[in-house]
C-alpha cells in the first residue's frame, strides 16, 4: 500500500515537472495569431491589415500606415444605433481610459452609416463620449471600402438591413491588432467579461 | 344605543373592506405595470438610457429625475413613439442624437412603460393607464415643439 502511494506521488511530480518545464519552455502566455495565412518555403505569412483610406472626426485622412507600429483596436457602428453600439461604445470607453495616452495605443471606430455619420456628427460624438483624437479616431470613407474592410479582413460583417432597427447591422466585435497589423483577438463588445480579457491582452501587446 | 354602535362599527367595517379592496385593486396594477414595462425598458431602452435610468456621458440623456420628462410626461410619450430630432435640453444640459421611434408599441405596453420609467430611480408620477397615452398621441404635433 505505502508502496503504491508512493508511486503515485512519484507519477504526479512528473506530470508537475513536466508542466512546469513545459511552461518554461513556452515562456510567458502570448496571444495567437488570427485570421487567413499562407505558407511559402515554409514560412506561416499572415494577412496583415490592407491599405486604405478613411477620414477622422478631425477631417484628417487615416491610412494603413497610421496604423502600422500601433497596438489597435478596431470595431464597427454607427451613431444613430439603438442596439447594441451604446454597449460596445460604453465598453470601448473602460478600455480607452485605460490606455489613453500611450503613444503607441489607438482605437479606430468605423462607422458604417455613411449617409448621416458625417464627419462634423462624428467630431460631436467624440466629443460628448469625451475621447481624444490621439487614442481614438471615429472614420468614415465610402461605404463599399468599409464594408469592405469590414468583411474582407475584420472577420466582421457589415451591411443594410431594413428589418434590423436603424436600418444597418453589423457584428458586435472588438478586433485586437498588434503593431504589424495581424489580427491577435476578437471580443464580444457586448459582454463584460470578454472586454476584461481585451484589456488584458492588451496589456501583453503594449508591453511586447 | 348598542344596536347603533354595531351598525356604525359595521358600516366602517364595510367602507374599510371597500377602500381597502380599491386600492389594493389600485396597487396590484401599479405592480403588473410597472414589473412588465420593466421588461419592455430592459429590451428596448436600456442599451442607451441605462439600468438606473442615468444615461451616458453627454450621448444620451438620463430620465431618472430628468427635468424634460417629470415636468410634461406626455411630452415624453410622444416622444417614445414618434422619435425625436433636433436635440433637447435635459437638466440644463444639451443632448443631440435622434431618439428612435418606438411606434411598434401597443397604447397599453406605452402605458407600461411610462409607468415604470415614471416611478423608477426615485421618479414619482404615478400611474399612467392607456386613456392617458392614447389621449397624449392624439395631440403630439402641438406638444412636440423643440425644447430650450
Amino acid at each position: 500500500m505505502a508502496g503504491k502511494a508512493r508511486k503515485s506521488i512519484a507519477i504526479a511530480g512528473l506530470v508537475c515537472l513536466f508542466f512546469s518545464v513545459n511552461s518554461c519552455k513556452f515562456g510567458k502566455h502570448q496571444l495567437p495569431i488570427l485570421g487567413p495565412f499562407v505558407v511559402e518555403n515554409g514560412d506561416t505569412i499572415y494577412r496583415s491589415l490592407p491599405e486604405f483610406q478613411f477620414v477622422n472626426q478631425d477631417s484628417q485622412e487615416v491610412k494603413r500606415s497610421d496604423l502600422i507600429g500601433k497596438v489597435v483596436v478596431a470595431d464597427f457602428f454607427f451613431i444613430s444605433c439603438p442596439t447594441i453600439c451604446p454597449t460596445m461604445t460604453k465598453n470601448l470607453k473602460k478600455v480607452y481610459d485605460r490606455y489613453a495616452g500611450k503613444e503607441d495605443f489607438f482605437i479606430i471606430s468605423h462607422s458604417i452609416d455613411t449617409k448621416y455619420d458625417t464627419v462634423p456628427r462624428l467630431k460631436a460624438y467624440a466629443e460628448r463620449l469625451n475621447v481624444a483624437t490621439d487614442s481614438w479616431n471615429f472614420v468614415t470613407g465610402e461605404r463599399d471600402s468599409i464594408f469592405g474592410i469590414a468583411q474582407n479582413f475584420y472577420m466582421s460583417t457589415a451591411s443594410e438591413d431594413s428589418d434590423e432597427p436603424g436600418g444597418l447591422v453589423h457584428s458586435g466585435h472588438f478586433i485586437l491588432l498588434d503593431r504589424k497589423g495581424r489580427i491577435r483577438g476578437l471580443y464580444d463588445g457586448t459582454d463584460d467579461a470578454s472586454v476584461g480579457r481585451l484589456i488584458a491582452d492588451l496589456k501583453l501587446l503594449l508591453h511586447d | 344605543m348598542i344596536k347603533w354602535i354595531i351598525a356604525l362599527a359595521a358600516l366602517l367595517f364595510a367602507i374599510w373592506t371597500i377602500a381597502g379592496c380599491g386600492s389594493d385593486e389600485k396597487n396590484r396594477k401599479m405592480r403588473q405595470y410597472t414589473s412588465y414595462g420593466k421588461y419592455i425598458y430592459q429590451r428596448q431602452c436600456v442599451n442607451c438610457h441605462q439600468t438606473q435610468g442615468d444615461g451616458y456621458e453627454a450621448l444620451y440623456p438620463p430620465i431618472a429625475g430628468a427635468d424634460y420628462f417629470l415636468e410634461d410626461p406626455d411630452r415624453t410619450i410622444c416622444l417614445i413613439y414618434n422619435g425625436h430630432e433636433g436635440g433637447l435640453t435635459v437638466n440644463g444640459k444639451d443632448y443631440d442624437l435622434p431618439m428612435p421611434d418606438f411606434d411598434h408599441l401597443k397604447p397599453d405596453e406605452m402605458a407600461k412603460l411610462m409607468t415604470y420609467i415614471g416611478n423608477a430611480w426615485g421618479n414619482n408620477i404615478g400611474f399612467i393607464d392607456e386613456k392617458r397615452v392614447t389621449a397624449a398621441l392624439d395631440s403630439c404635433s402641438s406638444i412636440e415643439e423643440p425644447h430650450n
